[in-house]
């Protein structure tokens, strides 16, 4: 499940958000991809949606690398 | 010259998660922590004047670094958030489940929140308060504003992607004005990591 969540992560930034693809691995830190919270809050959404889990406001914060918002997810739906 | 805005601190309805354009919370004691330690990076001799619009968390916010700084303080309307209407108040969270794209509409220069403001006219206010800032000032200027707004002048104006536009609470956006031009400098930045005194 982690490594699918990662990769639809860096699918989404990479297609929707036009995120170099060089850039996006799974140590990769949000804000340093230039991303904002409202685009972190629409990532989580489209997570909710695509995997049918829940990913609280606030799980995907952009001083988080990819891994760790992924890691945060997977601890939350597993409560 | 240099003009610097920052996004205001955290009001109770921020911490929850939802809208927040024409409605006019005080501060929670989590923005006005954050801006007691924002202030510590402006000194006074340094800036011509810092504004904020007449909202209560932006004259908050203004106020507290001003406590430190003590800088000419101005109140322009300019500065307001975008009116959203009956966006107002709703979970950004439940929005988006509601429909996807809000975000991207609200980016959009035509698109009006019912009973809101366009873009277009939140853009045009919020650039008419820069043309004021940029005739009055040659040195540097600080304004406290709003993240949907802000938003929408660095990305119409200042060429900042969707994704990138959005400021974050205590964070700056740092622009030249050379002449009728405007760049941008930097985008979304910790107020720590940056010595604002010496753009």
């Amino acid at each position: 499940m982690k490594d699918k969540l990662i990769e639809a992560i860096t699918l989404m930034l990479k297609d929707k958000y036009q995120v170099p693809a060089q850039q996006l691995h799974a140590d990769a830190v949000y804000e340093e991809l230039s991303l904002d919270s409202l685009t972190l809050l629409e990532v989580s959404m489209a997570l909710e949606k695509g995997f049918d889990i829940q990913v609280p406001d606030g799980t995907i914060l952009p001083e988080h690398t990819i891994a760790k918002s992924v890691d945060s997810i997977l601890l939350s739906n597993a409560a | 010259m240099k003009i610097v805005i920052v996004r205001h601190g955290e009001t109770p309805q921020n911490l929850k998660g939802v809208f927040q354009g024409q409605s006019d919370p005080d501060l929670h004691q989590v923005g006005i922590e954050r801006f007691k330690e924002v202030g510590q990076f402006f000194m006074a001799d340094a800036w011509d004047a810092i504004y904020s619009s007449h909202y209560k968390r932006s004259v908050a916010s203004a106020d507290l670094i001003n406590a430190h700084a003590k800088i000419k303080r101005v109140i322009s309307t300019d500065f307001a958030e975008r009116h959203l209407g009956a966006l107002d108040g709703v979970s950004k969270a439940m929005q988006l489940k509601a429909d996807p794209t809000v975000l991207d509409k609200l980016m959009t220069l035509d698109f009006t929140p019912p009973q809101g403001e366009s873009g277009y006219s939140a853009l045009e206010r919020f650039s008419r308060g820069i043309e004021v800032v940029k005739a009055e000032h040659a040195g540097r200027a600080l304004i406290v504003s709003h993240g949907g707004v802000v938003a929408l002048f660095a990305h119409f104006v200042l060429g900042v992607p969707r994704s990138s536009a959005f400021l974050e609470h205590g964070h700056a956006l740092i622009m030249e004005v050379s002449g009728t031009a405007m760049s941008l400098v930097r985008m979304n930045v910790r107020p720590v990591s940056v010595d604002f005194n010496q753009l």
